[in-house]
């Protein structure tokens, strides 16, 4: 309150007199009080015009209230009510650009543009010949909400012509024209204002974005392009915006082409090849993507092509990559880059063959890059994990045991303490499962499951012990060690685990020795270490001697996976084929039915007899698991049939 | 045989019955499709009888028994085809099929038979473009395996919808707001969704979005009044209406369209044009998302949990009231909730004349209702995924072979088979 002498009240005191003491303060106030009173009561107030008054003295005086007012009016949209205070405050204080301001949106508001128009027409009349442009441009956007668009792009225009023609009026008429959406509008003025200005270099960044708005992909991306033509250094900046229209349908592969021939028309401009590389790269098309990398010769440190490399063997070029990483190699040699790069060639092997077609040829390369690796450097922090790559290829693909061995024993001791360790031994454990050496493999699972006490290794790990129980034909153990990882065991073991607990509580022993359970616990032991032929002749004599025993559909379904396994797929298809006749109330009739449809599908070429054996499938048995992946391949050989 | 059978459904007399009895059991055989508890894809089950009303076969719809089920003669790769698509189904005996219609038909239970004989055609009024959040009813039908063709503005006001029984919409705007995702006007999506628009405006002479979708609007209602059966989900259903509301004026904030909503706007909605909402406020909040009043929005904090949260179907008398009886068939009589940009409908705000089929229990909230319109009808769904309890934009689209049983999903495709059914005279 104290503070309204600062309306120029005669009694407002002079700054040499404004030393505060306690009394002054007091009278200061009460003298306040009275002005304020007196102030408001002869309205409207004249101001002292010797000074111009500031915006903010302004609104804390009367002129203030009134505008508070105002304010209320218009958040109660009461339009009109606003309209009349505020046309007051503009004829009492026409120089603040407050009330103009406020007069000016609350016409727009209340859609009363022709009042709105004569407001700016008052305004542009008043103000400096340097402030006209964005008045004038306020005034063409209303006459456009008038619905008079010829009248209003009349008025842009003249607004940029009277402008002298400066780079500022088209950028305000632009702005102003994008603002009510007259986007291809826009794209012409600011055309026209390159011819005018006579610089067309002007404009590159507004009429890209105006361009892609409007879907034209082609005009977008020149603009773009001269932009970084202009600017080296944006091109990061024309990357982000590009890759926001990329997602338009077509608009990659115009993009790519504008950039093809424009690298074409400008080798030397790396910058352009630069984005004609990640274009290509957004398209997958890596092999192109890296021959424009390579041809830019900027690459000094060798981390743009070792980092395109990476990308190329995640995005499954694989030859390409391998080029890359080539190029890495020799181009520098010395380099921390050169170790990265070897090992990365070795990933991309690997890569290649458990996603492609698993060829041993493949395996072998990465085998023998691993290995070349850890040779030339034993000391890299990548090391031990090379070495289980290493091994895991021995032990999974190669079945080289002694090799695998020898790699795991050493990880194991090494690094006993990290999970690149724990994962050696118990590879170790399943090696020795492998070998059959189920005691020791035991020794190994049970030392792990005591040492790591929880996680994913060792559910795996006491899974595996239940497994060699079995095999070993503890089944009361191994029931009890399943039971125990009942809730801990992760989405990749759970299957077998319930598998195997259901089929030891299902098998009810027609004597106390167990024997056919446990000759078929053997069998599967052999088919895990990968000897079919053993397998089939022990599922055999299981049949033979234990034909009525409940494991019999167990055993007749083994030694037809034995069979698969052993490449006799006539046989596998046979036995397959009449385990549903010979145990109909089996639980492993479904599955049987499945393998006998998919080896007529893929081994035999057999479509009509497999689409029939999945719809029996499906037919009999509706309630199976496989019925999703059934109906899937029905679809599918449905389509290939047609 | 076919022939025979489908005899047997629509005559239940004694003489008739003893006629059939006389015939071999072979050629009697019907196919029930149970869409009670025991059916393990009650979605697919839809598109199966569309299926066989495609191939000519008509199909029996047992309202109200074991969860509305369907009836129809056996015919050739009938059974193929429901075991391929995962139906449970049971083989009856003609002698079965007589029982069943005359128990099903009796006044002593609230069952009916309808019959089902041409499959309808469907239409979906939706962008080709992608965007960022699924569409429950595209879903619905996809994974039904019901055909349907894909219309959008162009299409609608270039005649086409004459050429379909059904047109189902889902998260739409009509009233040129955009979906009011203000905040994603950044994203190459809102983007392209604008541009298109803005286009499509241009090209049928409109100088904004919200006149273009005003005009797609009011042809729509024509579409319905001579006829057409719509089906509304999400913001599709109030949206539809507050456009056809503000008819002569401008409820747009400019934010939208570049210019500011009527200062009179409120007072010049008229609710005469509207087909089920009357007396509501639009939000002309650009940055609110929410369109008017019409919507209740989520429910409270403490019950947005599909466990907490669902609401009930009413239950029709299936004789007298067929259509609100097919509109509600279900295996459940409460439906896990769901929310969307239009969660559920004020109940003080729906039109008198609108039949409300299900309603969130203790809450003034409408989930489902329907009504007519001409010679037309109407059914407005709240809420967007019945089995994403809240979808976010970017959220992945819902797996509907993991809800096979849905009964949120089962009302969408309830939605599909009425246009199909032979009108019957009422006893009078």
């Amino acid at each position: 309150m104290c503070t309204t002498h600062k309306f120029g009240s005669p009694l407002a005191l002079s700054a040499p007199e404004r030393v505060h003491t306690p009394m002054r303060s007091f009278l200061t106030c009460c003298i306040c009080v009275i002005t304020l009173t007196s102030s408001v009561s002869a309205q409207p107030q004249r101001t002292d015009r010797s000074r111009p008054i500031s915006e903010e003295e302004l609104l804390e005086g009367n002129a203030g209230s009134r505008y508070q007012l105002a304010l209320g009016y218009l958040r109660g949209m009461q339009f009109d009510r606003a309209i009349n205070v505020l046309r007051e405050l503009r004829r009492e204080y026409p120089d603040q650009k407050i009330f103009f301001n406020k007069l000016k949106e609350s016409y727009t508001s209340a859609k009363r543009y022709p009042e709105a128009i004569l407001l700016l027409d008052e305004e542009i009349a008043r103000s400096e010949e340097n402030q006209r442009l964005p008045l004038e441009s306020e005034r063409a956007q209303l006459l456009y909400l008038n619905g008079e668009e010829p009248a209003a792009l009349d008025a842009w225009y003249a607004m940029v012509a009277s402008g002298t023609e400066s780079e500022t009026a088209y950028r305000i008429a632009y702005s102003s024209m994008v603002g009510v959406r007259l986007l291809v509008q826009a794209i012409d003025l600011l055309k026209q204002g390159r011819q005018a200005i006579r610089n067309p270099n002007l404009f590159h960044a507004e009429l890209a974005y105006l361009y892609s708005l409007t879907g034209q992909h082609e005009f977008a991306i020149r603009e773009y392009l001269d932009l970084l033509t202009l600017n080296a250094r944006q091109l990061n900046y024309v990357r982000g915006r590009l890759g926001r229209g990329m997602q338009q349908e077509g608009a990659l592969e115009i993009a790519v082409r504008i950039t093809q021939e424009r690298v074409s028309s400008q080798p030397g401009f790396p910058q352009l090849r630069d984005l004609l590389a990640w274009l290509y790269e957004e398209n997958g098309d890596f092999e192109q993507a890296y021959r424009e990398i390579t041809a830019m010769e900027q690459d000094t440190s060798g981390k743009a092509i070792y980092q395109f490399a990476l990308r190329a063997a995640e995005g499954g070029a694989y030859t390409v990559a391998g080029s890359a990483f080539q190029a890495v190699l020799e181009t520098h040699p010395e380099e921390e880059i050169f170790v990265q790069a070897r090992l990365g060639i070795a990933d991309m092997y690997r890569l290649q063959a458990e996603r492609a077609d698993a060829s041993p040829e493949a395996y072998r390369k990465s085998l023998e890059t691993y290995e070349q690796f850890l040779l030339d450097f034993p000391g890299h922090p990548g090391a031990p994990a090379v070495m289980a790559q290493i091994a895991a290829l021995h032990q999974d693909v190669f079945q080289s045991r002694d090799a695998a061995r020898m790699i795991l024993q050493q990880l194991a001791a090494q690094y006993r303490n990290s999970s690149v360790g724990q994962q050696a031994q118990f590879d170790l454990g399943r090696l020795a499962i492998e070998e059959g050496e189920l005691d020791q493999a035991a020794a190994i699972f049970m030392q792990l499951s005591t040492r790591i006490k929880g996680g994913e290794l060792f559910a795996r790990s006491r899974f595996e012990e239940a497994r060699i129980q079995f095999y070993t034909g503890e089944f009361a153990g191994a029931l009890s060690t399943l039971e125990g990882i009942r809730d801990q065991t992760d989405k990749e073991t759970a299957n077998d685990a319930i598998a195997l607990r259901v089929l030891l509580l299902e098998s009810p022993p027609p004597d106390s020795t167990n024997q056919a359970l446990l000759q078929y616990a053997q069998a599967r032991l052999l088919l895990r270490q990968q000897k079919a032929n053993e397998t089939v002749l022990a599922t055999q004599n299981i049949l033979a001697e234990w034909g009525n025993h409940p494991i019999a559909d167990e055993a007749r379904f083994l030694r037809a996976e034995a069979l698969l396994m052993n490449g006799q797929s006539e046989e596998a298809l046979s036995a397959f084929g009449e385990f549903r006749l010979i145990h109909p109330e089996s639980p492993l009739r479904d599955r049987s039915l499945f393998h006998y449809a998919e080896i007529l599908e893929t081994t035999q070429g057999d479509t009509a007899g497999a689409l029939q054996a999945y719809t029996d499938l499906l037919t009999r048995y509706p309630g199976s698991l496989l019925v999703d992946k059934v109906r899937e391949r029905i679809r599918v050989l449905r389509t290939t049939s047609l | 045989m076919n022939a025979s059978g489908s005899f047997v459904q629509r005559a239940c007399s004694g003489v008739l019955l003893l006629f059939l009895t006389a015939l071999p059991a072979q050629a009697l055989q019907d196919v029930l499709v149970p869409m009670d508890a025991n059916q393990s894809d009650h979605l697919k089950a839809y598109g199966a009888v569309y299926w066989a009303l495609q191939r000519g076969e008509p199909v029996d719809w047992l309202l109200n028994y074991r969860g509305g089920s369907f009836l129809m003669a056996e015919f050739a790769g009938l059974r193929n085809e429901l075991a391929l698509r995962g139906i449970t189904y049971d083989v009856i005996s003609g002698t079965a099929v007589a029982q069943l219609v005359a128990e099903v038909e009796s006044n002593r239970a609230n069952t009916a038979l309808v019959r089902l004989e041409t499959p309808p055609r469907i239409a979906v009024y939706a962008p080709e473009q992608t965007l960022p959040w699924d569409d429950a009813v595209l879903l619905a039908l996809e994974y039904a395996e019901v055909p349907y063709d894909m219309l959008y503005d162009d299409d609608v006001l270039g005649g086409r919808l004459s050429a379909y029984d059904w047109l189902h919409l889902h998260h739409e705007d009509f009233t040129g707001q955009y979906g009011k995702f203000y905040q994603y006007r950044n994203m190459p999506w809102y983007i392209e969704q604008q541009r298109e628009a803005e286009l499509a405006a241009d090209r049928h002479g409109h100088h904004k979005v919200s006149h273009l979708k005003l005009d797609v609007a009011q042809t729509i209602k024509q579409y319905v009044s001579e006829g057409g059966f719509l089906f509304a989900m999400c913001s599709g259903t109030d949206t539809y209406d507050i456009a056809l509301s503000a008819l002569v004026t401008d409820i747009v904030p400019a934010e939208y369209d570049g210019d500011p909503v009527d200062p009179d706007a409120r007072r010049k909605l008229d609710y005469s044009g509207t087909l089920a909402f009357q007396d509501f406020t639009p939000s002309f909040n650009a940055a609110e998302y929410e369109h008017s009043d019409i919507d209740t929005g989520p429910p409270p904090q403490q019950l947005q949990n599909p466990v907490l949260d669902y609401f009930t179907l009413f239950e029709f008398s299936a004789k007298w009231d067929p259509v609100p009886t097919m509109l509600t068939q279900n295996h459940v009589g409460t439906v896990a909730g769901f929310v969307g940009q239009t969660t559920a409908f004020r109940k003080h705000l729906i039109k008198p004349n609108v039949v409300i089929l299900a309603e969130v229990p203790q809450r003034e909230e409408v989930k489902y209702l329907h009504g007519s319109y001409g010679q037309g009808t109407f059914t407005f769904y709240g809420g967007h995924d019945p089995e994403d309890y809240q979808h976010y934009v970017g959220d992945p689209p819902t797996d509907l072979s993991l809800h096979q049983n849905s009964p949120g999903y089962r009302l969408i495709l309830n939605n599909i088979l009425f246009p199909a059914a032979r009108k019957k005279k009422q006893k009078t």
